[in-house]
């Protein structure tokens, strides 16, 4: 699962304004400084325990699988294709990721399929 | 509290460093020893010991556990008696040596001559996964895996434990946490207790708050669980519980042990909106 970036877009506005403000006021903080307490305090919801706590699942889940983001992606890959055979679908939102569901992790794939393969006996 | 049956073996291990090993085998330790049993404490960090700074015996090694596998001395001349009770000794690593000096199958017979003599043989387990460890655990039955509520030493932890899970000899593991800051924890910049706890679904032996008096221990080289009198520091009743626990005792998490109650959590979601 790719990581999100840092702020979400409907903050944009918030800190287009806060930037401007900070150009006008000395002295100026350091960037990266600003703009996590900024996301920090706009969504609420990034507790440095929360941050914890969400990268360490995610990193859990690939050490104990040992299934790395890369080859993670490259088993996407060869999954698309296999499936391809059998049905149209849809790549560019195919998604393969590990999820936790209390003590078992799971390969969860989302596919759209877009139509089926015509049959060919 | 002499008994005909064999001792336990316990390894105290963590995968990563710094994280209270050696302070949690020293204060369980002598937490035992203090209840009466017959407690023998193994440095298995050779090259790099420690525990006998920690339990402030450094002055008076003669021997070390390279020299009873390579029978420079008898096991019992190895073994260093505490200065304040007579059943609690420790046989200290090698400092001149490397982890190549011991093997599992020498941990095996040296562990398997102090069960006869002892209620407890802990197991103090140098960092990382590698010989050292592999000795360490050789001769264990129960483990004890220490973590501090931090990312790299929950993810070592997990490590560890799915290494514990591979070993057959290894009946049953618990988590003691170590360093827990309840000011962090309130004001959610730290991981609490729970938390850890699912993610490395795990049993809960005890938890040690962050304390400085752990630090003015080592510096007396007297563990902070043999502090006695009235007003003593939390560590040290944290230290005693875990004892209690491992001997058999359903002791209740102290409070300070206990997670963020909700009360604090609800106060917390106020302050703020406030803000």
């Amino acid at each position: 699962m790719p990581t999100e970036g840092l702020q979400p877009q409907n903050n944009k506005l918030v800190q287009w304004w806060v930037g401007l403000f900070q150009k006008l006021s000395a002295p100026v903080p350091t960037p990266t400084d600003t703009k996590t307490e900024i996301t920090d305090k706009v969504d609420g919801s990034a507790s440095a325990k929360d941050d914890a706590k969400n990268r360490l699942k995610l990193v859990l889940m690939h050490d104990r699988t040992q299934l790395s983001p890369s080859l993670l992606e490259d088993m996407r890959d060869e999954l698309m294709e296999v499936i391809s055979k059998y049905v149209e679908i849809d790549k560019t939102t195919m998604d393969l990721c590990l999820e936790q569901e209390s003590n078992t992790i799971a390969l969860v794939a989302n596919i759209q399929v877009v139509r089926g393969r015509e049959a060919t006996s | 509290m002499a008994t005909k049956t064999e001792g336990r073996v316990i390894v105290i291990t963590s995968g990563k460093g710094g994280v209270g090993k050696t302070t949690s085998t020293a204060n369980i330790g002598a937490g035992l020893a203090r209840m009466g049993y017959k407690v023998v404490l193994i440095d298995t960090d050779i090259g790099l010991r420690n525990l006998d700074i920690l339990m402030g015996l450094e002055n008076r090694i003669v021997y070390n556990i390279v020299d009873v596998v390579e029978e420079r001395c008898k096991l019992a001349q190895a073994l260093v008696k505490d200065k304040r009770m007579p059943n609690l000794c420790l046989l200290p690593a090698a400092q001149t040596r490397d982890k190549s000096a011991l093997t599992p199958e020498q941990m095996n017979s040296v562990v398997s001559e102090l069960k006869k003599e002892h209620d407890f043989i802990l197991i103090d387990s140098p960092a990382g996964i590698e010989q050292g460890f592999q000795n360490a655990v050789a001769a264990a039955s129960e483990a004890i895996v220490v973590a501090t509520p931090e990312m790299s030493s929950v993810r070592d932890a997990d490590r560890i434990i799915g290494l514990l899970e591979t070993k057959e000899e290894i009946k049953n593991y618990k988590l003691v946490l170590n360093r827990v800051r309840p000011d962090m924890i309130k004001a959610n910049d730290m991981m609490d207790v729970d938390d850890v706890l699912e993610i490395l679904s795990v049993k809960l032996l005890g938890i040690i708050p962050e304390d400085q008096d752990i630090i003015i221990s080592t510096n007396r080289g007297e563990p902070v669980v043999l502090r006695e009198g009235e007003k003593v520091p939390k560590a040290t009743l944290a230290y005693r519980n875990i004892a209690k626990r491992i001997s058999g005792e359903d002791v209740p998490f102290l409070e300070l042990e206990t997670p963020v109650p909700w009360m604090e959590k609800v106060k917390s979601l106020f302050k703020f909106g406030a803000a």
